[in-house]
């Protein structure tokens, strides 16, 4: 039971995310913390399993190489554009956000 | 050498038999003093209450007698070692000791080269002693501690290493002076070794060491869990370990114990799971996918948890990256729009069914729009001057009735559905600004005369400053701020104030310092106008004295616009359709009124690129080009019946500028037309034009809607830029023209010099 009241930020963040679920082509939106354990998803179970772990082991490759380019530098935004769909990943220092997005059909 | 093998033998013994110094002390001293002996020699083990006293193998009291005997009445040629092998153990036991004995007392003269004979028999008394003396320091310890406690604590260790022999070569310089002797003695030694196999003074004997009688005992212990890790440590791995930030993690606790609780089968599987994923890379990949698996399989305990997980969830963590895929998002869709923004050629695959235009054309874009902002009249914009992407906008209706609460949003191109910041004031806004010296700052002008600063750097609803509480706050609407530059007075001037101009007929400076601090630049007096009295009385000539005002009250200010050439003199705009040109310096007296317009002037613009021509639009429906010299206009548009709220000049093109009235935007290029707009885009939803602005990065116009949307349109093949002579010359043109039809008096007119007050009429 959550007995704080949320921050100011925290609503913030509550409405971002309210308006990327419903901004045009996004039919996904997951968010995943370090752990595994996933915290929000839109999509069903199963299908969320595998993309948070199969994106997490690609995260942390990408992440891995490009700190190993330059120790300075850190991973901040990928996108895997498909097909069928556009996968958007922002990896965090605790989660990891994931975004899929219908190609804009030009 | 038979010796040495002897003092080896005994060395190795030695040093065994010092592990067993308590049983030999014991043994010794029994011998030393036999009266002693009694059950206390023997430190007792006592464990529950039972004793557990290892029992010795070999109980060496009974053979010692026995032994010592046999060893004393040996012959000295005989070979100590078989005579002990062929007896019992025990006899080995303190034989060989007494070898070690001899070794010590003995080892003074084991070097050199002369076989060593058997120990004589007081040699073994003597050796038995020094055993005995050897020995008693240690046992006299454990006496003392026997008496104190029924338990004494036995610790084995190993003894410091003995050197029985210790036979060092010995290296002596070519140039000793016994070198004769040593080299003699050298090969004497030599001839002995040669010698020594068939001679009857060696005997060869053989050795063998016992292996004593070995006790087993078994320990168990607890199953030790092992588990196997891999970490690869990457080059970012070393720089942040380097830096303190390791994060290089091992092993979590709470994972370590899920392990152990768990049964043996569920800690193979994981095991052998995580062998069978690929560890070459990444930092904790091994520790998650690991953890993952355990996860999955304890997932059914750990269901309480979960439950709590969401609660726990700190949205403002991960504010950053859901700021960053908003935006993303936004591109994504808007890709195209934006790049036609930034005067890109837009990246589309497909092929462009355009119309072909020919001229001048308005393309809408795309809008700034959002739910906050629905229905509010848009009634200011305003640029960032640091970040050109950076709009704000004031939304408050114009007029009074129906009076809400205000909204000023921050919009950037990266985000179209929502605004960067959005605050939301007392009441509605009708002007913005943003400051120059310091970016971050925007001065709101509200419907109730105060000044609200801002700092945009976060989105706090309170503002900054206002100006409230300050006893020079305007009572009437501030309908526009401009933040000016000006040279510092004190120390703790920003070197900026902040202008202002409201209805309450007064162009104030803002002063700010603690907190505001106003001056009155001007009070804007008003005055009517020879001219617009001629107009009202036309059959009377009433002379009005230069000096004399016939009204002394003071006229609102509607609009003011700095000039850019000149930051002393400004213009401003009132109620009446005058316009005045003032002074900085002067608070008392105008330089100039032009009077043209016959409703309130609602925007003045200075040309940016030319200098000395300003625009300016009123309720009458027209929008006026005016230069400094002439207090006619010099040219006049109209296009619609309609007022106009706002123009603005193109900062490119000395002869084009827009406008926006009820209905629609206009485009006009002097240039080309002075007549009609080149370029209209009329509203087709019920809601009109209320400001308009050009992007000062990109060719797009923005124009503001009563219903809270910002549109932008692109200006799509745009003429060549002209220049400012350009414009002059029209204007001389036109001037010309006009001044033709009238009287010469106006040519004289103009030709006086704009000192006074009073405005020229035109009839003189």
């Amino acid at each position: 039971m959550s007995t704080t009241v949320p921050s100011t930020q925290q609503i913030e963040v509550e409405e971002t995310i309210k308006r990327i679920q419903t901004h045009k082509g996004v039919h996904g939106f997951v968010i995943v913390s370090n752990d595994g354990s996933f915290v929000r998803s839109t999509i069903d179970n199963s299908t969320t399993m595998s993309l948070t772990g199969l994106i997490r082991t690609l995260s942390d490759k990408a992440k891995s190489c490009v700190r190993d380019l330059d120790p300075q530098n850190d991973l901040t935004f990928f996108r895997i554009r498909t097909k069928k769909q556009e996968i958007l990943v922002a990896p965090d220092k605790d989660y990891l956000t994931i975004v899929l997005q219908a190609n804009e059909q030009h | 050498m038979t010796s040495t093998l002897r003092s080896a033998a005994s060395v190795r013994t030695g040093i065994s038999a010092g592990g067993r110094s308590g049983g030999q002390a014991s043994g010794v001293t029994r011998k030393t003093a036999p009266t002693n002996r009694s059950t206390r020699g023997l430190p007792k083990l006592i464990e529950n209450d039972q004793d557990v006293t290892p029992k010795r193998l070999v109980d060496p009291e009974q053979y010692y007698n026995k032994v010592k005997d046999s060893v004393l009445s040996n012959d000295a040629s005989s070979n100590p070692s078989e005579t002990t092998y062929s007896t019992a153990q025990p006899q080995v036991f303190s034989a060989t000791k007494s070898l070690m004995g001899h070794s010590h007392g003995g080892a003074a003269n084991s070097h050199g080269t002369d076989a060593e004979s058997f120990p004589s028999e007081h040699d073994a008394d003597q050796l038995a002693q020094s055993v005995a003396t050897h020995a008693v320091e240690e046992d006299e310890s454990l006496i003392s501690m026997d008496g104190e406690t029924p338990q004494s604590l036995l610790t084995l260790s190993e003894t410091d290493t003995i050197f029985v022999l210790s036979i060092d070569s010995c290296i002596v310089a070519n140039d000793a002076t016994d070198l004769e002797d040593i080299k003699k003695q050298n090969e004497r030694y030599v001839e002995l070794c040669k010698s020594r196999q068939g001679s009857d003074v060696f005997s060869d004997r053989g050795m063998n060491t016992f292996n004593n009688t070995v006790k087993n005992k078994e320990v168990q212990c607890e199953r030790i869990q092992s588990q196997s890790r891999e970490v690869y440590a990457s080059v970012a791995d070393m720089y942040d370990s380097e830096r303190g930030e390791s994060k290089i993690i091992l092993g979590k606790s709470t994972h370590d114990k899920q392990t152990i609780d768990e049964p043996l089968s569920r800690t193979d599987m994981t095991r052998s799971v995580g062998s069978g994923i690929d560890k070459s890379h990444g930092t904790r990949l091994s520790e998650q996918s690991i953890d993952e698996t355990m996860r999955k399989s304890t997932m059914a305990k750990s269901t309480n948890e979960q439950v709590e997980d969401p609660q726990s969830f700190d949205s403002s963590k991960i504010a950053a990256s859901v700021f960053i895929m908003e935006r993303i998002l936004n591109s994504n869709t808007n890709q195209v729009k934006q790049a036609i923004y930034r005067g890109l050629t837009p990246l589309t695959d497909r092929e462009e069914k355009t119309i072909a235009y020919s001229g001048l054309t308005l393309d809408k874009l795309f809008a700034y729009s959002a739910e906050i902002t629905n229905n509010k009249n848009v009634s200011a914009l305003t640029w960032n001057h640091q970040n050109s992407d950076l709009l704000a906008v004031g939304y408050g209706p114009f007029e009074y009735n129906d009076q809400r609460n205000g909204l000023v949003c921050c919009w950037c191109l990266k985000n179209q559905d929502f605004p960067e910041r959005f605050y939301h004031t007392p009441s509605a806004v009708t002007t913005v600004a943003f400051s120059v010296k310091f970016p971050s700052l925007l001065a709101v002008g509200l419907f109730d005369g105060t000044v609200n600063v801002y700092n945009v750097q976060n989105n706090i609803d309170k503002a900054l400053l206002d100006t409230e509480e300050v006893p020079g706050k305007h009572t009437a609407p501030v309908w526009q701020l401009y933040w000016l530059g000006v040279e510092k007075s004190r120390d703790d001037d920003t070197g900026e104030v902040l202008m202002s101009v409201s209805t309450d007929g007064r162009v104030t400076q803002w002063l700010l310092r603690k907190g505001f601090e106003s001056n009155d630049y001007m009070k804007l007096k008003r005055i009517l106008s020879k001219q617009t009295i001629q107009r009202r009385d036309n059959s009377k000539e009433v002379k009005i004295p230069k000096s004399e005002n016939l009204l002394y009250r003071q006229s609102g200010g509607l609009c003011f616009d700095v000039c850019p050439d000149d930051s002393t003199i400004y213009l401003c705009g009132t109620e009446e359709g005058l316009i005045h040109r003032c002074s900085l310096a002067n608070n008392e007296q105008y330089l100039d009124t032009y009077a043209g317009h016959s409703g309130p002037i609602y925007r003045l613009a200075w040309s940016p690129l030319a200098k000395g021509v300003f625009l300016s639009s009123s309720a009458d429906w027209t929008v006026s080009l005016w230069t400094i010299d002439r207090y006619q206009p010099c040219i006049t548009f109209t296009s619609r019946k309609k007022p106009v709220f706002d123009i603005c000049w193109s900062p490119k093109s000395a002869t084009m500028f827009c406008c926006a009235n009820e209905e629609a935007v206009e485009v006009w290029d002097i240039s080309r037309n002075t007549l009609e707009p080149i370029d209209i885009i009329l509203t087709t939803h019920p809601y009109i034009f209320t400001s308009i602005t050009y992007a000062p990065n990109s060719e797009c116009v923005l124009a503001g809607t009563n219903l809270g949307s910002v549109v932008v349109y692109n200006l799509k093949n745009l003429p060549a830029p002209t220049k400012a002579n350009e414009l002059m010359e029209i204007i001389k043109q036109q001037t010309h023209q006009a001044l033709i039809p009238e009287d010469p008096t106006v040519k004289a007119a103009a030709a006086i010099k704009p000192k006074e007050n009073v405005p020229i009429s035109n009839n003189k």
